[in-house]
């Protein structure tokens, strides 16, 4: 009986997919108005052509390589997530915020005995240690040049304090994590209101932008990055604090 | 085939796969494993998108970057991913500590009838 049942499950799975998948091949081929899935967009329509050729003052200019922009990220995916869409990053960062605080209600806080890490891991995590936080403040502070930015740099940040967990060097606590994460959070919605203050748009960009390739070019760009990975790397530093809690007794079955 | 279609194709074939596991298994890990595998599909999708052929990245490096506009993938579907990735991960975080409290609970990470009805006897 058990048995049919799973087969049934099976078929029954496997036929909607097959549905929802003739479904999709169904709107990605038809010829209909609209947005058609598989259309080639025209390169005019992409926001890379706009953003490069766009002035305030005149239409038709376009920018050379190292020249003075309206803003000047040289990455564009940066410029969308830090700039045009600053807010939506920043209600992201509220969404993280969210979910990992419920992860800490959620958590069971029984404590579990970390079992003594090899040598290997004991002598090799400082020297490790160190080139991590070195590439998490590269990619971080160099978010507008090259590929990378806050949220990768927050990663590699937590990682580092993972292992300086798992190899039982000194780290800060927990506590000093959350009140990172809390000046960092305050700090990200004052420069909003700053912005707000100087301009009148929440979050404009007030920080003149220098020559496109320069590590000041950024404006509030590398200020938003780095308070991102700040916040981000004491969020996922706490979840670890959470997974492995240090407690005298072992007590798992 | 061009890259796009393959692109296509491929991200397809993974939210299909992901789908499979959350309608069969009864592992509630296993299920968040499915859940994580349809949003790598759905994030290859999403730049799949955006991507030209022959496209190079979105970053002004040099002159020849310029020169080279009409290359450049679109940006904004890889923002787009960047926001995803980043709420994904924390939604597992949160749906993991909530397994970790039911098999605190209940002793099993499973969602059969079977098990429920052990557990309630």
């Amino acid at each position: 009986m058990n048995k049919e049942k799973s087969l049934f499950t099976n078929v029954f799975a496997v036929a909607f997919l097959i549905i929802i998948g003739f479904s999709i091949y169904k709107v990605a081929v038809s010829k209909d108005n609209g947005i058609n899935l598989l259309d080639k967009n025209k390169v005019e329509n992409r926001v890379a052509y706009r953003y490069v050729n766009k002035n305030v003052l005149d239409e038709n200019s376009t920018y050379k390589f190292g020249g003075q922009a309206e803003d000047s990220a040289a990455n564009i995916v940066t410029s969308i997530v830090a700039d045009y869409r600053l807010f939506d990053t920043t209600l992201e960062v509220i969404v993280l915020f969210i979910s990992i605080m419920g992860f800490s209600m959620v958590m069971p806080k029984e404590k579990e005995l970390i079992k003594p890490s090899s040598s290997i891991i004991k002598h090799w995590s400082p020297i490790l240690i160190v080139f991590m936080v070195m590439t998490g403040f590269y990619m971080f502070i160099n978010g507008h040049l090259s590929p990378g930015g806050g949220f990768p740099a927050g990663a590699i940040l937590s990682t580092a304090v993972l292992l300086g967990f798992l190899s039982k060097t000194k780290v800060p606590s927990q506590k000093t994590f959350k009140y990172i994460e809390a000046l960092s959070g305050i700090l990200i919605f004052l420069m909003g209101i700053i912005a707000y203050v100087i301009n009148g748009s929440f979050f404009y960009n007030f920080l003149e932008g220098g020559r496109i390739g320069n590590i000041l070019s950024g404006g509030i760009i590398p200020i938003f990055y780095s308070l991102v990975a700040f916040k981000v790397a004491s969020e996922l530093s706490s979840v670890f604090y959470d997974f492995y809690q240090e407690g005298e007794d072992y007590e798992l079955n | 085939m061009s890259l796009t279609n393959l692109f296509l194709i491929s991200s397809a074939s993974l939210i299909f796969v992901g789908l499979y596991g959350v309608l069969t298994k009864k592992n509630i890990v296993r299920i968040l494993l499915s859940l994580n595998i349809i949003e790598t599909g759905i994030n290859l999708l999403l730049v799949a998108f955006g991507y030209v052929e022959g496209g190079i990245a979105p970053i002004i490096t040099s002159s020849e970057s310029i020169a080279n506009l009409t290359k450049m993938v679109d940006p904004v579907p890889q923002a787009l991913v960047l926001t995803s990735i980043v709420i994904g991960l924390g939604t597992t975080a949160f749906a993991l500590g909530l397994t970790i409290n039911y098999y605190k609970n209940l002793g099993t990470v499973s969602i059969s009838k079977e098990e429920e009805e052990k557990i309630n006897e």
